[in-house]
C-alpha cells in the first residue's frame, strides 16, 4: 500500500517538473572565500610536543651529525611499523606482488597493481621482474626514478625479494636487489646498500608545514637513500647541504636535541603536502600557473586542479576566460582541504565504523570509536579512497571515502531533473558536473619511436598549439562518458580521460624493450640510422622531422624491428593499451553544471559521438583496454582511413538505456514494418473502396 | 429490402467522455515518446518538457482506463468485450471475408450495430487483445521505467531497462499501428462519417428490430 502512495506520489512530483524547470538555477550557498568579510583566520596553534630528533640507533642525530631516522624520532610516540605497513601510499603495491603474467593490468610483465611492479606508460619504464633480463629498473633505480611521487617506505625500506631490510639478504645468499643500472652508460651495476641506506617512510613530507620536497628528491637521486628524511628539514634551516650529505645546525638544537615542534611546523597534513606528490598545478592563491608535467602528474593525466582560485584570475591561456568566474575546483573553494575527504579510516572524527557488516544492519550510527589517543598511537593510513579506474593499487580500500551523497542531498536541489533517482543510480556526479577541464591532458603517448633525447611522441588534448607554450589557448575538453564496473560491482557512467600509449615488447612471454636498447637500434652518434631514416624521411630532406617521427607504416615498424633483432631480441613488436583517468576533481559552481538534457539523449549526445583517441596510429596496431580499469569500452576502437584512432560508441553501452540515444533494436524494426504494413493496408483497402464507389456511381450503381 | 432506421443512442456521455480522452491520451503518449525516443540534435527545455507531458498522459490514461474498469465491472458491461468461440471463428472469419470481398461489391454489412451489440465479431477480438495484451504491456513496461530509480529491483527482475525500454517502444509501434487502423475502421460504417458522429454525438441509426446478426 505504502508503494502505491509512493507511486502515486511521484507521479504528482514529476508533474512538478516542468514548473521547477522554469525556475532560475538556485544561487550557489553565501558562504564562499569571496563572500567572506573577513580573512580566514589564523591557522591552529601547533599541539605537537616537542621532539627530540633520533638518529637510527637511537642517538640525537644533530649531536651525532647522522642521518634523522623518523622511525626512531616518530616512533617514540606512534607506532611507525604500524604507520608504515598500513599504508598505501608507502607500499605502492610492494605488499600486492604477483608473479609476471598474474597482475589484474593484464600485461605479463607486470608485478603488481601500483607504481612498484606496474608499467609506466608516461615514462616507459616498468621494474624489472625478479631474476629477469635485461635490466629495466633494479629496486635502486625505481626508488631514484620514482622520488617525486613515493613518500618512502615499503619498497624504498624493504626487499621485495625476501622481505627483509634492502642490503640486508638472508645469511648466505647473494643479494637480488643489488642488481641496478648505470643510467649514463647503460650498464648493470652492482647497488651498495650498506653506502646509500634505505629511504624510510618519510613522516615530514605531509606533517611538516615546508619541507624542502626538492632536496629531499635530490638526495635520493644523489643515491644518498639514507639522508632523505634530513633533507626535507634542509629549507627550515635545521640542516644545510654538504657534499657529503648533511651538516647538522648544532646552534638551533639544545644539547638534549629537543626541537620545538612549533619552530619545524609539525601538524596535521595539509593540501599543500600533498600537492608536493599529486600536482603543484593546486595551489592555493591567485594567479594560478602551472605546466603539464611529471610534477603535475593529477592535471596531466586526469585533467585535476584542486585549487581555490578563479579561472578567470589564473595565470592560464584559456579560451573564453573572462567568462570563467568559477573556481578550479568548487570543494577548495569551499575550503575543504584533501585530507577531510581523504582521511585515515580511524581518525575518530571521520571514522563511520563497520555498518556494511550483516551483523550491525540494525545501526544507523555506530558511537564506538577509537580514542583520541589510540588514534594517535596508530593512525591508519590506508587513507580513505575512491574508485577510479587509475586507483589500482590498494584496490581493496576503493570507494571508502565519503561520495558526494554522503555529504550532499541531492535529491533537494535536482527538482528540476526528471527521473532524478535513475540519473543518480546510473551516473557518477561528475557526469554532469565537471562537464569541462580546462588543464591540457596527455592522451597518447608513443614510445615506439622515441626523439633522441628520449622523449615519446606526445599528443594532448584540449589545447591549441604547443603544450606548455604560454600562447597555446586552453581549450578545455568535455570528458569521455563511459561506463566501468566500481570494486562493489555496480557499473555507472563516469568521465573518463582516455589515455593511449605504445611501446615495444619482445619475447615470449612479452617483455618491454628497455628504452636504452631501443635508443642503440635507433641512433648512431649522428642521430637516426640511416636504414631508420630513409624509411621515415617522406620528404627526403636527410633527416626526420617532427611530423615525420611516427611509424606510419608495417614498411618502417619492421625497419625498427629489424634493428632490434639484430640486437638480441625476439619477435620485437608493438602494442598499444589505453589507460582511462576518472575524473573526480574540478567541480564547478553548480550553474555551471550540465543542464542541457540533450548533452545526453539525443544523436549530438556524449554518449554517441565517435571519440578521437589519437592522430596517428603506429603502424596500425590498435591499443587495448587495461583489464583493471574497470572501463567498458561501449564500442570498438577503430583506425579511420587518415591512421587516426576513434572510439565510436554504439548507442547504449552496457546494459545502459538513454533515451534519444538508443540503438534501433530489430523490435523497433518489426514495429515500424508493422505500421508500415498498417498504412499501405489501409491505403490499398481505402483506395480500392473509393475507386469501386466512384465506378459504381458513375454506371448509376450497377457496377 | 432493408428495414427503415431508426436513431438510437449508442454510447453514454461517459463512455464518449472515455474514448476522446483516452483518444487524446493515446496521441500524446504517442507523439511524445516518438520526440524523446528521436529528439532532434539541438537543446533546450523540449527534452525536459516531453518527459513530463509522457508521465502526465500516462498518469492520465491509466487512471481513466482504471475507472472504465471499474465502470464496466460494476455495471457487467464488461461481457460486451470478451468475444466468444463463435466471434473468433464463424463469425469472424464471416466479418473478415466482408472487409476482404463483401466491402468491394457493395454488399450489406453482415452485422447491424446495435446499442446492445455495438461491437463486432474482429472489433470485440482486437480489443480483447489490446486491453489485455498491448495495454498492460505498456502500462507495465512504462511504469517500471518510472519507478526504477525508486524500485531498481522491479526492473532488474524483469530483465532490466534496456530490455523495458525496447519492449515499451514495440508495444508504441503496435499501439499506433492499431490507431491508424482503428480511424480507418470507423470509414467502414453506414457512411464513411457514421461511426465518427456517433463517437462524437453519443446517436447512431440502425435498423429497425434489428437486435440479431442477419442471415
Amino acid at each position: 500500500m505504502s508503494a502505491i502512495l509512493r507511486i502515486f506520489w511521484l507521479v504528482l512530483m514529476e508533474g512538478a517538473a516542468a514548473t521547477d524547470a522554469a525556475r532560475p538555477p538556485a544561487e550557489p550557498p553565501a558562504i564562499t572565500i569571496r563572500n567572506l568579510a573577513h580573512p580566514p583566520p589564523a591557522p591552529a596553534p601547533v599541539l605537537h610536543p616537542d621532539v627530540v630528533l633520533l638518529d637510527a640507533e637511537g642517538r640525537v642525530a644533530p649531536i651525532q651529525g647522522t642521518p634523522l631516522s623518523l622511525r626512531k624520532s616518530c616512533g617514540a610516540c606512534h607506532d611507525t611499523a604500524f604507520i608504515e605497513s598500513h599504508n598505501y601510499h608507502a607500499q605502492v603495491g610492494l605488499d600486492e606482488q604477483t608473479a609476471p603474467g598474474h597482475a589484474a593490468s593484464g600485461r605479463p610483465w607486470d608485478t603488481g597493481p601500483g607504481m612498484f611492479g606496474r608499467f609506466d606508460p608516461f615514462l616507459g619504464r616498468v621494474l624489472t621482474p625478479p631474476g629477469e633480463q635485461p635490466l629495466d629498473l633494479g629496486t635502486a633505480d625505481w626508488i631514484r626514478l620514482y622520488a617525486p611521487r613515493h613518500a618512502g617506505g615499503g619498497p624504498a625500506e624493504r626487499s621485495r625479494y625476501h622481505g627483509r631490510t634492502l642490503g640486508d639478504p638472508p645469511p648466505g645468499t647473494d643479494d637480488p636487489d643489488a642488481r641496478a643500472l648505470d643510467e649514463a652508460s647503460g650498464s648493470p651495476m652492482a647497488w651498495d646498500w650498506k653506502k646509500s641506506g634505505t629511504v624510510e617512510l618519510n613522516c615530514l613530507l605531509c606533517h611538516l608545514r615546508s619541507p624542502d620536497n626538492q632536496e629531499r628528491i635530490r638526495a635520493i637521486r644523489r643515491g644518498d637513500f639514507a639522508w632523505a628524511s634530513t633533507a626535507t628539514l634542509a629549507g627550515t634551516g635545521w640542516v644545510t647541504g654538504h657534499e657529503s650529505g648533511y651538516r647538522w645546525n648544532t646552534e638551533r638544537t639544545g644539547p638534549d636535541g629537543v626541537v620545538s615542534a612549533r619552530a619545524l611546523g609539525l601538524g596535521h597534513a595539509r593540501s599543500d603536502n600533498c600537492r608536493q606528490c599529486h600536482g603543484r598545478a593546486c595551489r592555493c592563491s591567485d594567479p594560478v600557473v602551472f605546466q603539464s608535467g611529471r610534477d603535475n602528474w593529477l592535471a596531466e593525466a586526469g585533467g585535476s586542479v584542486f585549487s581555490p582560485g578563479r579561472m578567470s584570475q589564473s595565470g592560464m591561456n584559456l579560451a573564453g576566460k573572462d567568462s570563467l568566474d568559477d573556481p578550479w575546483d568548487v570543494h577548495a573553494e569551499r575550503l575543504l582541504s584533501c585530507s577531510q575527504c581523504h582521511h585515515a579510516p580511524n581518525n575518530p572524527a571521520y571514522d563511520r565504523g563497520a555498518l556494511d557488516r550483516p551483523e550491525v544492519r540494525h545501526l544507523a550510527f555506530d558511537a564506538r570509536r577509537a580514542l583520541e589517543s589510540e588514534y594517535l598511537f596508530r593512525p591508519d593510513h590506508n587513507l580513505a579512497k575512491g574508485d577510479t579506474a587509475q586507483g589500482t593499487v590498494g584496490r581493496r580500500f576503493a570507494g571508502t571515502m565519503r561520495d558526494c551523497r554522503d555529504c550532499h542531498r541531492a535529491e533537494e536541489t535536482h527538482e528540476f531533473l526528471p527521473f532524478a533517482r535513475a540519473h543518480f543510480a546510473a551516473m557518477e556526479c561528475t557526469a554532469c558536473h565537471v562537464p569541462r577541464l580546462f588543464p591540457a591532458t596527455r592522451r597518447v603517448t608513443d614510445w615506439t619511436l622515441p626523439s633522441q633525447r628520449r622523449a615519446p611522441r606526445v599528443e594532448n588534448a584540449g589545447v591549441e598549439g604547443p603544450v606548455n607554450d604560454p600562447l597555446s589557448l586552453l581549450t578545455g575538453q568535455a570528458p569521455a562518458l563511459l561506463p566501468r564496473r566500481a570494486a562493489n560491482g555496480t557499473i555507472r557512467l563516469e568521465p573518463q580521460l582516455l589515455h593511449t600509449a605504445w611501446y615495444w615488447v619482445a619475447g615470449e612471454p612479452a617483455r618491454p624493450v628497455p628504452l636504452r636498447d631501443l635508443e642503440r637500434a635507433l641512433f648512431d652518434d649522428a642521430g637516426y640510422r640511416a636504414d631508420i631514416t630513409a624509411e621515415l624521411d617522406r620528404d627526403r630532406d636527410g633527416t626526420v622531422s617532427e611530423d615525420e617521427r611516427v611509424l606510419a607504416t608495417g614498411s618502417q615498424a619492421g625497419a625498427v624491428a629489424r634493428r632490434l633483432g639484430e640486437l638480441g631480441y625476439r619477435n620485437p613488436r608493438i602494442v598499444g593499451e589505453i589507460q582511462p583517468f576518472t575524473v573526480s576533481h574540478g567541480v564547478g559552481h553548480p550553474d555551471r553544471a550540465q543542464r542541457d538534457c540533450a548533452a545526453c539523449h539525443g544523436p549530438a549526445g556524449r554518449m554517441c559521438q565517435p571519440l578521437e583517441l589519437a592522430e596517428a596510429t603506429p603502424a596500425g596496431v590498435r591499443p587495448e583496454m587495461l583489464a583493471d580499469t574497470g572501463v567498458l569500452l561501449p564500442g570498438p576502437v577503430e583506425i579511420d582511413p587518415d591512421r587516426s584512432l576513434r572510439l565510436r560508441p554504439q548507442r547504449c553501452p552496457a546494459g545502459f538505456y538513454v533515451m534519444g540515444a538508443q540503438r534501433f533494436h530489430p523490435l523497433d524494426w518489426l514495429g515500424l514494418l508493422v505500421l508500415l504494413g498498417t498504412l499501405a493496408g489501409v491505403a490499398l483497402h481505402g483506395g480500392l473502396r473509393l475507386w469501386l464507389a466512384v465506378r459504381r456511381k458513375s454506371s448509376g450503381g450497377a457496377a | 429490402m432493408n428495414a427503415p432506421l431508426q436513431r438510437v443512442r449508442f454510447y453514454t456521455l461517459y463512455e464518449r467522455l472515455w474514448h476522446w480522452v483516452q483518444a487524446v491520451a493515446v496521441v500524446a503518449l504517442a507523439g511524445t515518446g516518438f520526440y524523446l525516443s528521436f529528439p532532434p540534435a539541438e537543446g533546450g527545455e523540449g527534452f525536459r518538457l516531453a518527459v513530463t507531458a509522457h508521465n502526465a498522459f500516462a498518469a492520465l490514461l491509466i487512471a481513466n482506463a482504471g475507472l472504465a474498469l471499474f465502470y464496466n465491472l460494476a455495471s457487467g458491461l464488461i461481457r460486451r468485450y470478451v468475444p466468444t468461440a463463435s466471434d473468433m471463428f464463424s463469425q469472424g472469419v464471416r466479418h473478415a471475408r466482408y472487409y476482404m470481398f463483401g466491402i468491394f461489391r457493395g454488399e450489406p454489412h453482415p452485422f447491424d450495430r446495435t446499442p446492445e451489440k455495438r461491437l463486432l465479431p474482429l472489433q470485440k477480438v482486437t480489443y480483447f487483445a489490446i486491453l489485455n495484451f498491448l495495454l498492460p504491456l505498456m502500462v507495465v513496461t512504462g511504469a517500471l521505467r518510472f519507478l526504477a530509480g525508486h524500485y531498481p529491483d522491479w526492473s532488474e527482475a524483469l530483465g532490466g531497462r534496456p530490455l523495458l525500454a525496447t519492449l515499451h517502444r514495440f508495444g508504441a509501434w503496435m499501439f499506433v499501428a492499431f490507431l491508424v487502423l482503428h480511424i480507418y475502421m470507423t470509414t467502414t460504417g453506414r457512411t464513411i462519417l457514421a461511426n465518427m458522429k456517433a463517437m462524437l454525438t453519443g446517436y447512431g441509426e440502425c435498423e429497425e428490430g434489428s437486435q440479431e446478426e442477419k442471415p
